[in-house]
């Protein structure tokens, strides 16, 4: 799979989960306004990188959601809990289409009618939620959005049909050097009772070029009519730069729409169609005069057309405005090319046939930007014609220059360059724009027909990049240079993402060689006991030690990346959590707490299930309903907390509730029922005894199998999936107060420290995990209570069983010379156990795995290692022995 | 200050205030012929403005006023 | 080599940009924010170009340009991505210091030449 789409898809998922968090987050706070803004950029970075594919549904619900969030984020419309639901909805489809691509390895999608129905429904119900929301709120008001999507200048001068005369007055204003701006006001409902006075805000402007005031809704018949319900709308165009009407509607941003007026703005040609007008030779004509700087020409045959035309129709208005610019901007070619291809538009002519007839179409274009240099060009103007003075205007003005350099550099026009150091040096020392943007007008003109020239001769040559980088020939200097630059370039970010099968190759080559690291020993053995070279033994064993301090730091290193924090797992939660509850129908307050604390990969995924199976029996039987909460005096929403910490060498997570509780009675009498124990048993439990049977196979504690945590796994499941890594886990539980789950895991579970024993002339394995100590004890200590051996440990009885008799091995124990019999001590749960053995050797890290085969069925055995000398070493699962 | 009545011409003078609109209102439905006289009136609150947007009364007089007469005559549809 | 700081918080994005400027031969410097573009500028700065997403945490488009066009160094042009075709969201750009102002999604055919443009390079001969 390409490497984009690899990123696009790994990214996409992050954004998912994190948009899934936020939306919970935001559940809690609803009214915070960071997390909302979040949320916007989340789906927006979404959106804008499914647009880099082609994935049409994507795009399509992705906007829909950024559409949603935006009127979120601006308080159109408030949080709710369908709203999330929708957003869910939406990521979901999203996570399907990723796997669908994902299994495609390919960046594109086959056509599905289905998926392309569901986008549309899915992007209609999001988009029905902004309508629906905005509308229940406020009837009559348009969302602003409206309003700011529309073009200000350009558009809404066309759009409110602006007389032509008032546009002409406003632009010869202009050109005189008088700002003048849009101002479109509509002022809210209610503004009377806040005190508010639309008209006085108006009046108290400079007279308008224009102006206009209406209702935003038709006047309701004068026996209706409620004064104080504010309908007006003002707009007007007004002799002040963007800055001062802005100052002038400070308190009241959100009700007025500004932006200042250009020239360009304002020529636009309005008027009806003409498509029986001779345009073509007069385009002809006209371009030709426009290339060669023909003033008079040009006007003198739009002076000719216009006097042929209607003056009502929409290209003898084009015409007026041509010859209003030629007047007042002689070397404005942009405005003057944008209108003749208003004229050519209208006219119905070909664009290519006349680009073909007149290749100065080429010539800048504001609105046309297939020409990037004169795009580039064009934009510096509009850049220099800002007229604001911001604390970073000299930076600003010196990347302009930049800009004009690098553009006609690369045109070839570098005679053009003359004068634009003096021009910027003038504009810095004034700190105003002038003399740089006049300094671009003097070289429009000739810039536009020379680059002509260079462009309009190969014009494919204009936008096809050269085939070879003019900088391929470089001189040593830069090619030191270009080394230096290369090292930068790459100090990309500080963070990379890495497959796991390439951390899982590292953690197994790691294993290897603390297995071949530890067959160093062996081999200085057997050079002092086979060879009798007591010098190279000593050799061996200091080189072995050195080894084995790297291979220890480099075991740790590997650690240290495969841990993960686990919030890998819990980030799943809250939404586990809020699903399961919505469908049982109650309240639950769940709290995270330790998310950052880390463990191994294989530790936190082995987490992951017994840890969703835990939460749904919470949610399922410990927690109560509402009501059954209120009846008990209890808040109606049910706290469920997840807590992890680590301690020394283990990770610990405690899983609490404040629900019902187990009661032991209940259990003891379940599991008498279902034959787990029997009637003697049932007498002598105790009732923490009592609440570990929920712990043993085939025990469930709910009355009938539920949709959730049913599905006939109990918590036997559990128990055995975190002793597989070697964990534990203890059930506290109060009747009536709730319920606490503890499991303990160690932080690692790739390299484990074993204990090597003896016994039958074989050895084993014993985890130094559940090893509490190694004793030797004389025969004599040794008591048998009837069937039972027993020894006392500091003032302990501690239960003795041979290792043999477990094996099911029919030789007894070997005991030492002087009559004494190895015992390893080992923990089970709370409880001291002594296994009796024939000796007890070294401690070895090995790298366990798993029986597989036909000896995966073997009881009794964790798995098995290879050992350094080469020979497999069983290791010993105490618990399962017994 | 405000509004003074003379048969069926309401003479408007300085400023009308928001409160003024109901009775503008009131008079304007009362009498539908009835003529407003403007020439004396400095600013009108905007809430009297769409009253008479609403319920649009015989102009007598326009006020002094350039920028407001210009403003009213624009919004009454009565420019020249 | 001329160098490029791509500054957009989407990793695909930059990735994207990436694989378009260095086949065309430019070396690419990536940021995931205003903030961390100004650190790079900082210590591998100034570059030849830049180009600014504007919707990022910590800083936006807007503030870097800012903040860009204020320091006391060789200033580059800068062109500005954006997913809003809005004359003001336009105009906010270019008073912010943007140089040009170009709209999403960009096709490689689309850039080169704008960037090519800007860095007065490859000018057919």
């Amino acid at each position: 799979m390409n490497p984009l789409l690899d990123q696009f898809i790994s990214e996409s998922r992050d954004t998912i989960q994190s948009i899934g968090e936020r939306l919970l987050q935001l559940e809690n706070a609803p009214a915070d306004h960071e997390l909302m803004n979040e949320l916007f950029r989340l789906v927006h970075t979404l959106k804008g990188n499914s647009g880099l594919f082609d994935f049409p549904e994507m795009t399509r619900v992705l906007h829909g959601a950024e559409d949603l969030m935006d009127a979120v984020r601006d308080s159109r419309i408030g949080y709710s809990q369908s709203l999330a639901d929708q957003l869910l909805e939406a990521m979901d489809f999203i996570s399907a289409l990723l796997d669908e691509i994902l299994d495609g390895g390919d960046a594109s999608l086959p056509a599905d009618t289905e998926r392309t129905a569901a986008a549309m429904v899915l992007t209609d119900s999001l988009r029905q939620l902004i309508t629906a929301q905005a509308t229940q709120e406020d009837t009559a008001t348009p969302a602003p959005e409206t309003l700011l999507a529309r073009d200000p200048a350009m558009a809404s001068c066309a759009e409110a049909q602006i007389p032509e005369a008032a546009r002409m007055e406003a632009y010869r204003q202009i050109i005189q050097g008088q700002a003048c701006s849009w101002m479109s006001y509509q002022p809210e409902e209610d503004c009377f009772f806040k005190g508010e006075d639309p008209f006085y805000q108006i009046t108290q402007l400079p007279a308008p070029l224009w102006r206009r005031v209406t209702a935003r809704e038709p006047w309701p018949a004068p026996e209706t009519l409620d004064a104080y319900r504010c309908l007006l709308h003002f707009e007007s165009i007004v002799p002040m730069d963007l800055q001062g009407l802005t100052g002038h509607f400070r308190y009241i941003p959100d009700q007025v729409q500004l932006s200042s007026l250009s020239p360009a703005a304002l020529a636009i040609p309005t008027g009806d169609a003409h498509d029986s007008i001779p345009a073509a030779e007069y385009l002809q004509t006209a371009t030709e005069h426009l290339q060669s700087g023909d003033h008079e020409g040009l006007i003198q045959a739009s002076r000719l057309l216009l006097e042929l035309s209607s003056p009502k129709l929409r290209v003898a208005s084009a015409l007026r405005w041509l010859l209003l610019v030629m007047e007042t901007r002689p070397d404005d070619v942009p405005l003057q090319q944008q209108l003749l291809d208003d004229i050519r538009h209208g006219a119905g002519i070909d664009t290519d046939a006349a680009n073909a007839a007149a290749p100065s179409s080429l010539a800048p274009n504001m609105r046309d930007m297939s020409d990037p240099i004169a795009g580039i060009i064009a934009t510096q103007a509009e850049i220099l014609a800002l007229t604001d003075v911001p604390p970073w205007l000299p930076g600003r003005l010196r990347a302009i220059a930049a800009s004009l350099r690098a553009a006609f550099t690369h045109v070839g026009q570098l005679t053009l360059i003359e004068g634009l150091d003096e021009a910027l040096q003038a504009a810095l020392e004034r700190n105003q724009s002038t003399p740089l943007a006049r300094w671009l007008a003097d070289q429009a003109l000739p810039s536009a027909a020379e680059a002509n020239t260079v462009l309009a001769a190969p014009p494919i040559a204009a936008t096809v990049p050269p085939a070879a980088p003019s900088d391929t020939a470089t001189s040593a200097g830069e090619t030191r240079k270009f080394g230096r630059r290369m090292e930068d370039a790459h100090a990309g970010p500080s963070a990379i993402k890495v497959d796991q099968a390439k951390i899982d190759r590292l953690m197994n080559l790691i294993g290897e060689m603390i297995v071949a690291k530890n067959a160093l020993p062996y081999l200085a053995a057997r050079a002092e006991n086979v060879f009798g070279v007591r010098e190279l033994s000593r050799e061996i064993r200091g080189q072995y030690s050195t080894l084995n301090r790297i291979a220890d730091e480099m075991q740790d290193a590997i650690m240290q990346v495969r841990l993960l924090p686990v919030s890998f797992v819990f980030q799943r939660f809250p939404r586990l959590v809020r699903d399961t509850a919505h469908k049982l129908g109650k309240e639950v307050r769940l709290i995270l707490e330790g998310e950052e604390t880390e463990a191994d990969k294989n530790v936190i995924e082995s987490l992951a299930d017994p840890l969703v199976h835990i939460i749904r029996n919470s949610l399922d039987h410990g927690l109560e309903t509402p009501e059954e909460r209120r009846a008990a005096g209890k808040p109606a929403a049910g706290r469920l907390t997840i807590r992890a910490r680590s301690e020394s060498d283990r990770v610990v997570i405690e899983i609490a509730d404040d629900g019902r509780g187990i009661d032991p009675t209940v259990i003891r009498r379940k599991a008498y029922e279902k034959g787990i124990i029997d009637e003697q048993t049932l007498e002598r439990l105790t009732d923490q005894e009592a609440l570990n049977l929920i712990f043993a196979p085939g025990f469930s504690t709910a009355g009938q199998v539920s949709d959730l945590s049913g599905r006939g796994v109990g918590m036997d499941v559990v128990r055995t999936a975190v002793a597989r890594v070697n964990g534990s886990i203890d059930l506290k539980s109060q009747p009536g107060e709730g319920t606490r789950l503890r499991l303990s895991l160690p932080l690692s579970m790739a390299v484990t420290n074993v204990m090597v024993i003896v016994s039958a002339g074989q050895r084993f394995g014993v985890a130094m995990d559940a090893v509490a100590e190694t004793v030797q004890i004389a025969q004599t200590n040794i008591q048998r209570i009837k069937h039972q051996t027993a020894t006392v440990l500091r003032d302990r009885v501690v239960p003795l069983v041979t290792l043999n008799d477990l094996l099911g091995l029919d030789e007894a124990q070997v005991p030492n010379e002087d009559g004494e019999l190895a015992v390893v001590v080992v923990r089970i749960e709370n409880d001291f156990l002594g296994i009796i053995v024939d000796d007890c050797r070294e401690t070895v890290d090995i790298i366990l795995k798993p029986l597989a085969g036909f000896l995966g069925n073997l009881q009794g055995y964790a798995g098995s290692a290879l050992l350094g000398d080469g020979s497999v070493l069983l290791v010993l699962n105490p618990r399962e022995l017994l | 200050m405000g509004i003074e009545i003379h048969d069926d011409t309401l003479r408007i003078s300085d400023i009308l205030g928001v409160e003024d609109a109901e009775i503008l209102l009131e008079w304007l439905l009362k009498n539908p012929g009835g003529a407003v006289d403007l020439a004396e009136c400095t600013h009108l609150h905007a809430a009297n403005l769409q009253v008479l947007m609403a319920s649009p009364p015989r102009i007598t007089n326009w006020p002094d006023d350039a920028l407001l007469a210009d403003w009213l005559k624009h919004a009454l549809n009565q420019e020249e | 080599m001329k160098r490029i700081l791509v500054i957009d918080d989407a990793a695909t994005v930059r990735l994207y940009h990436r694989e378009i400027l260095e086949q065309a031969g430019f070396a690419v410097t990536e940021a995931i924010n205003g903030l961390e573009a100004l650190e790079k500028l900082e210590a591998d700065g100034p570059f030849d170009l830049y180009l600014v997403d504007i919707n990022m945490p910590k800083l936006d488009g807007y503030g870097f340009l800012k903040a860009l066009r204020e320091k006391d160094i060789p200033q580059a042009p800068a062109i500005m991505i954006s997913t809003e075709s809005s004359p003001r969201d336009r105009e906010a750009a270019l008073v912010a210091g943007a140089n040009l102002y170009i709209i999403k999604p960009i096709r490689p055919e689309q850039l080169l030449p704008q960037v090519r443009g800007l860095l007065g390079e490859g000018h057919p001969s």
